[in-house]
């Protein structure tokens, strides 16, 4: 379940963390396991947004015809020819 | 009687076959030949329209997606530097520890929470350590 959450999904819970951490009524204990959890989603945002820019690029590429894909959505690639 | 009564009949057969003739002949014209009668003076075809359109839409296109990136990369840029100033390790820096039960896990805020013996995990601002708990005691008043 956990590794499905999408970026917005992933920001909104982060924003509720933040909420929660900024209200200065919370033990300790629960802020740290919160900050954990931040530092999890804030990894899994980062991650959404490069895929994400990665295959914004690969399509503008593709489009404009500097990239030729693969029946897998994967650029071609050519072994290096030793002569 | 019958006579004109029959002759009506093969009018009317004869004009059915004119309108039907007629009809069949009639030429649908080309779409540019409709639009020029209907008062196009520059038709533009539809290849024609998608050739000026289609570069500026790709544009607009490529700038919505790369501002809503960079929104969205902002966004998180503001969250986390907000969030960091909230870490609570940041206490750490400062000279304090935080005392972890070794097997629950759970912080240790009081030292009612301590047993003569017990091991703990106390975490600094650079690394962690497992402690021994010696003679622990309660300040009375605070």
């Amino acid at each position: 379940m956990e590794t499905e959450l999408n970026f917005e999904s992933a920001f909104t819970r982060l924003e509720v963390i933040l909420d929660r951490m900024n209200s200065g009524n919370i033990a300790l204990d629960e802020s740290l396991k919160l900050y954990e959890e931040a530092d999890g989603l804030i990894a899994r945002c980062a991650t959404r947004l490069n895929s994400a820019e990665a295959r914004i690029e690969t399509l503008i590429k593709k489009r404009n015809g500097e990239l030729v894909l693969n029946a897998e959505e994967k650029p071609l690639t050519e072994s290096f020819q030793t002569t | 009687m019958a006579a004109p009564l029959q002759k009506l009949d093969d009018l009317k057969i004869r004009l059915d076959q004119k309108i039907q003739q007629s009809i069949l002949k009639k030429k649908i014209p080309p779409f540019g030949q409709t639009k020029a009668s209907l008062g196009f003076k520059a038709p533009h075809t539809a290849e024609a329209f998608a050739r000026k359109t289609l570069p500026s839409f790709k544009k607009n296109m490529d700038q919505a997606l790369s501002t809503l990136m960079k929104t969205k990369r902002q966004k998180l840029k503001e969250i986390v530097q907000h969030l960091k100033s909230l870490d609570p390790k940041n206490v750490l820096k400062r000279g304090y520890a935080i005392l972890f039960a070794l097997n629950e896990g759970s912080v240790i805020v009081t030292a009612q929470d301590l047993r003569d013996g017990q091991q703990v995990r106390a975490l600094l601002s650079d690394g962690e350590a497992n402690l021994t708990v010696n003679q622990p005691f309660i300040h009375h008043g605070n």
